[in-house]
């Protein structure tokens, strides 16, 4: 019991610090490394790696994080990783069929468009943006293919990390009698 | 099946929306507060290790020696630009005529010191900053931000309890009522002009404007007190068939390099 109340902590902080480090650090970067973005890797690292209740433990913590930091509508980020993670969850019960690098590539690239969508189509309702609709604009599409890059550069290096470390990611032959 | 999956997404779904009516409703805000004011130094350090490599990336782009003496330069220039403006205010106050009733002191003002925690990067021009002040602190939308020598940043654009969000006076849509230190201590608005310099617009032919006037805000309208140095005229575009000419002026200081800035509250 005590052990599982430690664990449970430290996941809390461990997420907490890494919020804190994404609403820090990034943003002050120039160019292509402002657009990393940790969160939604780690949610479907653990979306993918583990099981659901985790990454939806994960949404909560994130999003409150930065819901406290942003200046919009309270519960925008936290609403947006959700429903992201709740599409990729369909999308990979439906259509995904395996644990494998491409699914878990799949996973991250839905994941991440779904998100930045979901989180420029609040804002823009939220604020009345006067400079346009954001699908228009050159800006998020640049946005997005350089988190999309992102995404996949530390994917496949996480994935090789964890594959390496269970052996639940290993691929199983039937051989034929 | 689909409603066992389905079914963890309406717990944590209802825990969110509980948690956003909890908020709204001001139930969340000592605990809000608390977190903020814990993990305040944290990001704080965070945004600092991040200026730095930032810095230290630019720096290993550039040769040793020029480098070290333009940025001498600037910073001469800077204190250079900031005595001058405040000589110029003494030696046209001398001039006018004031009456002893009914005088008050015009730097009247007190400032809240801040440090900035985050910025946000709206556009590729567009930034703004967090600091880790607000409305518990005397902090309120419309109070202009300094830095250390009292050159003008920007301005609070939203503010909750703990902390509040700036906008850069080089950022489009931050705009400063101000005036020209010339001869016919023109009046205008600024605004920022592609996340680099600050741009005044309007400003009539008849007026005469000239590359290194200063540039004070004027303390007209809002909540900014007068004398505050925006910037530098470097260029003055100017056609003889236009009604209006524009001025660019260059603030003194490096918006990359923000770490500590003081709010003015009047």
């Amino acid at each position: 019991m005590l052990k599982k109340i430690l664990s449970f902590s430290i996941f809390i902080i461990a997420l907490s610090i890494v919020a804190l480090f994404q609403i820090s650090l990034p943003p002050v970067w120039v160019g292509f490394l402002s657009e990393v973005n940790l969160i939604p890797l780690i949610i479907v690292a653990l979306f993918f790696f583990y099981n659901v209740k985790t990454a939806l433990l994960a949404v909560l913590i994130f999003g409150f994080w930065l819901d406290l930091f942003s200046f919009s509508f309270f519960g925008l980020e936290s609403i947006s990783l959700m429903l992201s993670l709740f599409l990729i969850d369909r999308i990979s019960f439906s259509f995904l069929t395996n644990r494998s690098l491409y699914s878990f590539l799949i996973n991250n690239i839905l994941y991440f468009s779904f998100y930045s969508f979901f989180t420029a189509l609040f804002f823009y309702f939220s604020n009345f943006e006067s400079s346009g609709f954001f699908l228009f604009q050159g800006r998020f599409w640049l946005s997005l293919i350089f988190r999309l890059t992102w995404a996949l550069i530390i994917s496949l290096i996480s994935f090789s990390f964890f594959s390496a470390l269970t052996k639940n990611l290993r691929p199983v032959f039937l051989e034929k009698r | 099946m689909k409603v066992k999956r389905k079914k963890p997404f309406f717990i944590f779904l209802a825990i969110l929306v509980v948690t956003i009516i909890l908020h709204y409703s001001g139930v969340l805000r000592p605990l809000e507060n608390f977190l903020l004011f814990s993990v305040k130094p944290l990001s704080g350090l965070f945004y600092n290790i991040s200026l730095k490599t930032n810095l230290a990336y630019n720096e290993s782009q550039r040769e040793v020696d020029p480098v070290l003496l333009i940025e001498k330069l600037q910073e001469e220039k800077a204190s250079l630009i900031i005595e001058k403006s405040k000589y110029q205010e003494i030696v046209d106050e001398n001039r006018r005529l004031k009456e002893l009733l009914g005088f008050i002191n015009e730097n009247d003002f007190r400032l809240v010191l801040a440090g900035v925690i985050a910025q946000e990067n709206l556009e590729q021009e567009s930034r703004e900053l967090i600091i880790n002040k607000g409305k518990l602190d005397g902090l309120s939308n419309g109070l202009a931000v300094v830095n250390e020598q009292g050159v003008l940043i920007g301005k609070i654009v939203e503010v909750q309890d703990s902390i509040a969000k700036i906008c850069l006076s080089i950022t489009p849509g931050c705009e400063f009522a101000s005036s020209i230190q010339n001869s016919d201590r023109t009046q205008g608005l600024v605004d920022g002009n592609l996340g680099l310099t600050v741009k005044m617009s309007y400003i009539p032919q008849l007026e005469k404007i000239e590359t290194g006037n200063i540039v004070i805000t004027s303390g007209l309208g809002g909540r900014i007190p007068r004398g505050l140095v925006v910037g530098q005229i470097i260029s003055v575009r100017s056609e003889s068939n236009e009604v209006w000419q524009e001025a660019i002026i260059e603030p003194p200081l490096d918006f990359n390099n923000l770490t500590v800035v003081s709010a003015v509250i009047p």
